[in-house]
């Protein structure tokens, strides 16, 4: 019987080995809904070039995507936030790699009040002290006396996580806070509530005002120097190094031609 | 007269309506049609048919507006729910196994009642539900096992990390303790079951107590934890021959590192404690035999010393796919019954490691190997060893694992058992190898 299952296991080991690595030819995308207009405009570009590849893009959301590229579902996965420590370790784990990171755009996050909110600017500590419920009301930060209704994205949303780390430095959201699916939502949200706040990519900052930040408002030329302080880099996650479809695929990304789709979309190239 | 008074206010009141009902006086309100293209009606001439349409969908159109401010407040109700159920995270795994042994000896019909041996069979070997309770700093685990002996508390614990320095977590509750491969789930691990030297020091993986978390960014991560043998196998069951010790404490520190396309995790662990004798009688470690004029004097309640020290490695390589290399070794004293002068105890000294190498096939397939080693008794020969259980043994195994079908992990494993012999009690290597075929759902 020894010899028999250890026979079964090198040939199927072989088997596997040989079939492993075919050529793909179909690229799956999925994650972040901040990059899911982004990721469609340059699979549609990339396909009408490259008519034997297929690339099928959704969103979800980052933390979906992380999930998916852990559990071997997609290839690439958009995020709007870098994986965390223990995402990579899951990743470890599973695949025996350390993921590969791409920077593949560069993305200011607005913060959203109604037009008709007095409330044009605050600053970093404020938004913070707001949305972790330290101010509840806009008088205290110059506005007219009513309650502060918070806006936010969904906690496996990549901006959520980006702006929970970045903007509340760790700190939980206040529990009134409502999250709303998608930053479209939020906008429509605090567009029709005059006493709301939200947040969301500049790309989606219709219709709604963008307050300035720490004096700075956020502008191509404020997000591309720096100065405006919410900015963030998009990102393309890969299990292992990319070859064959795949890696041709993200070599045009990271090209002109794939760059200059991204100021298409109202984001900031990394290149 | 209230009576008569309530009829005359309906009356005018239904005569004001009735004359709403036929429009206003065009003469008198000429601005009227401009202020239906509010509602964008092609209307270029005031009539009173024309003017009770519009009313009417002035009507309809305040009504659809108290509507939609209806179910904006329902939905930011239901969103309001959505969160608070959001926080609720239910997971689970279910193991079936298939296993083929060598001999009648190693299995039986039911697992959990080991009376028919046989060859083969099937078994549940893990039906895992875990409820979590998720609310950012803080959160709380319960986790139990539904199997054919009926339902076994798992893990009971709760989470919290302080909020200013951002580097301190706090576990209590019964959880796993801190080591590589106990805290290593079996619905990730590669090889079916745990190593033996793991299995040995950590029966159940899990303890009741309290662990501290140190974690300053990306720089080290310190476990400190303190148990009280709840759930510790032989030492929590009563043993007549020892009482347990108030409490044990464990450390454990691990650093990773990454160098680009390889990744080395590293670190070590140590489990510091005693028993305290309820025997008068012990045998020293390195004392050749177990009969009772080899034994010591000792006092009833003395302190007798389970530690032991580990070192670990787990290396990643990016390379055509993936792969990785797991390692543990762990070394030291430990304390059982002596079989042969029952009452008295024994020490001793133990060592075992295991390596494993884990390569990722595809997307899909992933295949592994591994060398597992235990020696109970690492001071003496196996050859004045009286009892079977405390021979050394290595095994080594090697599958294949499947991630063909979503949620579903089907592994084909086997292993290949050598037991030390020795000239007194056993002097064929046992046939105890083992074919595993495994199907896990994890959700």
């Amino acid at each position: 019987m020894k010899n028999i299952a250890m026979k079964g296991l090198l040939l199927a080991s072989v088997f596997v080995f040989a079939t492993g690595f075919s050529t793909m030819d179909k690229i799956t995308v999925k994650g972040s809904d901040t990059l899911v207009i982004l990721a469609q405009r340059w699979a549609e570009r990339y396909m009408n070039k490259n008519a034997n590849v297929s690339i099928q893009v959704t969103g979800g959301g980052s933390g979906t995507g992380i999930s998916a590229l852990i559990n071997g579902t997609t290839d690439i996965c958009n995020s709007s936030r870098p994986m965390k420590p223990s995402e990579l370790q899951k990743l470890k784990e599973r695949f025996g790699t350390l993921g590969v990171e791409i920077r593949c755009a560069k993305d200011g996050l607005s913060v959203y009040v109604s037009e008709a909110n007095p409330v044009q600017a605050l600053t970093l500590q404020q938004i913070k002290d707001i949305y972790t419920g330290k101010i509840t009301n806009w008088k205290a930060v110059g506005g007219k006396d009513a309650k502060i209704v918070l806006y936010s994205r969904e906690n496996n949303s990549g901006t959520y996580v980006y702006f929970k780390d970045n903007v509340l430095k760790g700190d939980d959201y206040a529990p009134s806070c409502q999250n709303l699916p998608g930053t479209a939502a939020v906008v429509n949200a605090v567009a029709k509530d005059v006493n709301g706040i939200g947040y969301g990519g500049a790309a989606y900052g219709k219709g709604i005002r963008e307050a300035k930040v720490n004096g700075v408002a956020p502008s191509k030329a404020t997000i591309a120097d720096g100065s405006y302080p919410i900015t963030r880099y998009l990102y393309m996650y890969l299990r292992s190094k990319p070859t064959g479809a795949i890696k041709q695929y993200i070599d045009w990304i990271l090209s002109p031609e794939g760059q200059s789709v991204v100021s298409e979309v109202g984001y900031f190239p990394v290149k | 007269m209230k009576n008569i008074a309530t009829v005359l206010a309906l009356s005018v009141l239904l005569a004001a309506g009735a004359r709403a009902q036929q429009g206003p006086n065009t003469e008198s309100d000429p601005g009227k049609d401009q202020k239906t293209t509010d509602v964008k009606l092609p209307v270029k001439a005031s009539t009173p048919a024309l003017d009770a349409t519009d009313e009417e969908l002035k009507k309809k159109v305040e009504e659809m507006k108290s509507q939609l401010e209806g179910l904006d407040e329902a939905i930011k109700e239901l969103q309001t729910d959505r969160d608070a159920l959001k926080k609720i995270k239910v997971s689970g795994y279910l193991q079936i196994n298939f296993e083929k042994s060598e001999s009648m000896n190693g299995l039986s019909v039911d697992p959990y009642d080991a009376k028919d041996f046989v060859k083969s069979r099937f078994r549940v070997r893990r039906s895992r539900i875990k409820i979590m309770y998720d609310a950012g700093s803080t959160s709380m685990v319960v986790q139990g096992d539904y199997s054919n002996s009926g339902f076994t508390l798992k893990d009971a614990y709760l989470d919290f990390a302080e909020q200013s320095l951002k580097m301190f977590s706090f576990r209590l509750g019964v959880f796993n303790r801190p080591n590589y491969e106990v805290e290593y789930s079996s619905s990730q691990r590669e090889s079916p079951e745990r190593s033996r030297v793991i299995g040995a020091l950590y029966p159940g993986e899990r303890d009741l107590g309290v662990m501290v978390t140190m974690a300053p960014e990306d720089l080290f991560k310190l476990q400190l934890a303190a148990f009280n043998n709840t759930f510790a196998g032989t030492f929590s069951q009563n043993n007549p021959n020892f009482s347990s010790e108030p409490l044990y404490f464990m450390a454990r520190a691990t650093k990773a590192l990454n160098l680009g396309d390889v990744g080395i995790d590293f670190g070590v662990h140590g489990r510091f404690g005693s028993v305290r004798a309820n025997s008068a009688r012990l045998l020293e470690s390195d004392v050749a035999t177990n009969g009772a004029a080899d034994t010591t004097s000792i006092k009833v309640g003395d302190a007798v010393s389970r530690n032991w020290f580990g070192a670990e490695v787990q290396i990643y390589y990016d390379f055509l796919g993936g792969m990785k290399l797991l390692a543990e070794y762990i070394t030291g004293s430990d304390v059982n019954v002596l079989s042969a002068t029952p009452g008295a105890i024994r020490k001793r000294d133990f060592n075992g490691y295991y390596a494993m190498l884990v390569k990722s096939l595809g997307d899909e397939f992933q295949f592994a190997v591994k060398y597992d080693s235990y020696n109970p008794n690492s001071k003496i020969s196996s050859d004045v060893i009286n009892s079977t259980s405390e021979l050394a043994i290595n095994t080594i195994g090697l599958g294949l694992h499947n991630y063909s079908f979503p949620n579903v992990r089907l592994t084909l494993w086997y292993d290949n058992v050598t037991t030390k012999t020795n000239d007194r009690i056993l002097k064929e290597d046992p046939k105890d190898n083992l074919l595993t075929f495994r199907a896990q759902y994890k959700f």
